[in-house]
């Protein structure tokens, strides 16, 4: 077996308990001598100042990556609740752990770059397969961090990963790296040696109304659309409830009306969440967004967003052509969840019954999502974006 | 002239003709701004028709949300429900309120809480709240002794429903902005609390949410009383039988001294009665001798008072040899011969023996035996002295030309006999001591007639070595009838020794 994996999981009441029984039940799982990577998940019910002690004490020399999530996905479904640990093992895979720290006080670019440099030191730049990385789901324009990376790495790198969420509070999301835990941070594997990648993507938000223009931008700021400031867009659209919008503007506003921006290029919509309103009507959005993009109002419901996740399941299993991946990992959107709710179990159900079961379906919810193959369809550019479900096969 | 008409003719036809493709590119141009127009307008319609729809998607969402909220709630709360109901351990309650079932009523963070002492609330289950929320909570209802007695009288508080001063507290002391607190009662008196809180921007209490804790405080009220209810019933049981392990217990021991001392009584009497036997043996040769005059002729009176004690010392042979028996068949060294026999030929043998003193007395001997009575498995020999017994006892106590009946019954693997005469019949006190040993009924014949009072006893003793049971039923005046069973299976008679 190419990559060894061991998954531990616990909801005890006491973070204390919790995080020791995940780390004890994942390592009784794994079933190996040497454990190479741990990857940490929290909700935030837990602190994950209380929770990495533990772990790292339980796990002693263990490199540890992670971060905290709305919801924790494992093979038995979403968990909303509770501690999770996945350790690996492998004696073909070179598995290199990197972090970067107070992102919000550096220039993202370089930082990026620096970022993947790390790993280069452990193996060279041809042995290395690609990027998982968690990152804190509430800096702004983390896309200059992503392009940083592709700087240093080169467009087909592939690169993948998700945003940290809280409770859908939008206030804090903690990583995990070896020794601590901080915010506004990233941290990753580096995967190298005998193993390959496979992925695939869908969002299922539909455009609504007449196309608009993005007149005024800088970076990930959306100054104006067509003639005015460019909140004005959703005051055309939500007359009346624009302020119960405005006042939930990380709840629905995200979740049933994103931004869509289309890409020219690849003739698609991709979906941008709306991070916050500025006092000057501008729109912040996670990636950055140029002027002259076409613009819409974005629209997707339950059945949307379950035909997509079908599709994405569907292009993921004729990738594999019949392989055995060693894990499924899935960076889903946080306001997928927001829309589908009781109907997830229905989504992963989709995706279970059409991947099988024959490898552990793992993963997180998501405040943002990086999608980049490293193929003939997305060169040049790594989107962050949002309202995906990203499968990830690695095997 | 001709030139120059050439020229203003050519001139004047290649204006025309670049008017002619103005005029056609100014058509051009004004379909394509009519076609511009069109297609803005329908884009302006297109906008218009996203409006309508995101209005109606709004509103559908809106009530989609609730109604979503509102089944999710249902079913929880009914699993909820099931679940605490289905124990009746105080503990397992609480470990039983799962919180993802918790979370889908509306709440991210839940207290529950018991008042075991009427002062203080004590954490059972804690989702998202620690033991510090308690201690303060407990604080602020010992100050606020209102808010308490609202709660007693079933009323549920909430961020909705309170004033704003007290909403600010308890938000403060739960760090949540939108909470409920529902009073778990049980017969009007207060057992608990649920704490429920939520803290986000996108939330909003609503009166539905805080009536399914109520509904859930309900159902929590009732498994406890439930499981107190079981406690105590539980308890009580286990009480009881413990009290029946001591009572049995004392009981055992005591039969065992019971045994012990009728082992010793036995082998007094055994011992006792042998040596008693031997002296008798040889009074009752000597007087023999002396009345034969083989050593020499007697006067009559001396003659008379040796008969005399000839007489009572069978009297005395024949005492003994009850009590020997008595104790051969109590202490299990009697050895008993089963054999299968009909009963009639032993009820037979015993008429024979006693034909003489029935016909003394003209009473009439019926026997009542079915032909199709099975055998029965006994000592032949000591069923006789059982039957002779019975029978001559009732001989004794039945007057001249009464009757005696001896009939018997098949069931259930024992063959029930049946001696009733017409006699005087016995009290009631009478019957229930008729059976001990040295028991003699006081009455006019057992004052004239002499006897040891052990022959009854015996008859006991024989037939429950046999494994049956002997009882007596008769009404004074009107004659006595004794049953007695056998069995018909040599299996039932080893069970029984066993």
């Amino acid at each position: 077996m190419g990559l060894d994996i061991g998954i531990g999981f616990s909801q005890n009441e006491n973070v204390f308990k919790a995080s020791e029984e995940a780390a004890e039940e994942a390592r009784a799982n794994l079933d190996a001598k040497r454990i190479d990577l741990a990857i940490v998940m929290s909700t935030p019910h837990y602190s994950p100042q209380d929770v990495h002690p533990v772990i790292d004490n339980s796990l002693k020399q263990t490199r540890i990556i992670g971060g905290t999530t709305l919801g924790i996905i494992l093979p038995d479904g979403l968990k909303r609740r509770g501690v999770a640990v996945i350790l690996f093992n492998s004696d073909t895979v070179k598995l290199k752990p990197i972090h970067a720290q107070h992102l919000h006080l550096k220039d993202l670019k370089p930082a990026g770059q620096s970022f993947i440099r790390e790993s280069g030191d452990q193996f060279g730049l041809r042995d290395q397969r690609f990027l998982m990385f968690f990152f804190d789901g509430l800096l702004e324009n983390m896309s200059e961090f992503i392009h940083g990376v592709a700087m240093e790495n080169g467009d087909f790198f592939p690169v993948l990963g998700g945003g940290c969420s809280d409770k859908l509070m939008f206030s804090k999301t903690y990583q995990y790296h070896d020794k601590e835990v901080s915010q506004k941070s990233a941290s990753g594997v580096v995967f190298g040696g005998d193993i390959s990648l496979f992925m695939s993507r869908r969002h299922g938000w539909k455009p609504l109304g007449k196309p608009r223009l993005v007149k005024q931008s800088r970076r990930n700021i959306i100054e104006k659309i067509g003639s005015g400031q460019a909140f004005h867009l959703y005051e055309e659209f939500f007359q009346n409830n624009l302020g119960f919008l405005k006042n939930d503007v990380f709840g629905k506003l995200n979740s049933r009306y994103p931004l869509g921006l289309f890409l020219k290029n690849k003739q698609e919509y991709v979906v941008q969440n709306v991070m916050d309103i500025l006092e000057d009507g501008s729109i912040a959005c996670q990636d950055t967004v140029s002027s002259n993009s076409e613009v819409h109002i974005m629209i997707g419901n339950k059945h949307s967003c379950l035909q997509s996740a079908e599709a994405a399941a569907q292009e993921l299993k004729k990738n594999l052509d019949n392989r055995t991946p060693s894990f499924i990992f899935i960076f889903e959107s946080a306001m997928r969840w927001q829309v589908l709710k009781q109907s997830w179990s229905q989504e992963f159900k989709i995706v279970t019954d059409i991947l099988g079961k024959k490898c552990p379906v793992i993963g997180m919810l998501t405040y943002g999502e990086i999608f980049n193959p490293g193929i003939l369809n997305y060169p040049g550019r790594k989107y962050l974006l949002n309202g995906n479900i990203i499968l990830t096969a690695v095997v | 002239m001709d030139i120059t008409f050439i020229l203003i003719g050519g001139a004047v036809t290649a204006a025309g003709a670049v008017i002619a493709i103005i005029l056609n590119y100014r058509r051009q141009i004004n379909d394509l701004r009519e076609s511009f127009m069109k297609l803005s307008q329908s884009f302006e319609e297109l906008d218009d028709q996203a409006k309508l729809i995101v209005k109606t998607d709004l509103e559908l969402n809106k009530t989609q949300e609730e109604l979503d909220r509102r089944v999710r709630s249902l079913d929880s709360l009914q699993k909820l429900s099931r679940g605490i109901n289905t124990t009746l351990d105080e503990h397992e309650i609480f470990n039983r309120l799962s919180y993802d079932l918790l979370n889908e009523l509306g709440f991210e963070r839940y207290l529950f809480l018991l008042l075991p002492d009427n002062v203080n609330f004590k954490n059972m289950v804690a989702f998202g709240f620690n033991e510090q929320s308690v201690d303060t909570l407990n604080n602020f209802f010992g100050q606020n002794p209102d808010l308490i007695k609202s709660l007693k009288s079933g009323a549920i508080i909430s961020s909705v429903n309170l004033a704003s001063e007290i909403k600010s507290s308890i938000s403060e002391i739960l760090e949540t902005e939108d909470f409920v607190i529902a009073p778990v009662l049980v017969q009007n008196l207060l057992l608990g609390l649920i704490v429920a809180g939520h803290h986000s921007p996108t939330y909003f209490l609503t009166d539905g949410d805080a009536e399914m804790i109520s509904i859930l405080a309900d159902q929590l009220g009732q498994a406890i009383e439930n499981a107190r209810l079981f406690e105590e019933v539980f308890r009580a049981r286990r009480d009881l039988e413990l009290r029946i392990q001591e009572r049995t217990r004392q009981f055992t021991e005591a039969l065992e001294r019971v045994k012990r001392i009728s082992k010793n009584k036995s082998e007094f009497i055994s011992a006792v009665s042998h040596e008693l036997r031997t002296p008798l043996t040889s009074i009752k040769g000597y007087a023999s001798i002396l009345i034969a005059g083989k050593i020499g002729e007697i006067p009559e009176t001396v003659r008379d008072r040796l008969e005399k004690i000839n007489k009572h010392s069978d009297n005395l042979v024949s005492l003994i040899n009850n009590l020997l028996d008595i104790s051969r068949i109590e202490s299990g060294k009697a050895d008993l011969l089963f054999k299968k026999q009909p009963l009639l030929q032993i009820i037979e043998t015993v008429e024979d023996l006693l034909g003489p003193q029935l016909k003394e007395k003209r009473i009439v001997f019926q026997k009542n035996i079915p032909a199709t009575l099975p055998d029965v498995v006994v000592d032949g020999g000591q069923i006789e002295r059982v039957l002779i017994n019975l029978v001559s006892n009732a001989v004794k106590f039945t007057p001249f030309e009464g009757v005696i009946t001896v009939s018997s019954s098949w069931e259930n693997d024992y063959i029930t006999t049946c001696v009733s005469d017409t006699g005087i019949g016995l009290k009631s006190d009478d019957q229930e001591r008729l059976f001990d040993e040295f028991y003699r009924v006081d009455n006019e014949i057992n004052q004239k007639v002499k006897g040891t009072g052990l022959g009854l006893s015996l008859v006991k003793k024989i037939v429950e070595a046999h494994s049956g049971t002997i009882w007596v039923t008769s009404k004074y005046g009107e004659g006595a009838n004794f049953h007695f069973t056998l069995p018909v299976k040599e299996t039932l008679i080893q069970k029984s020794r066993q």
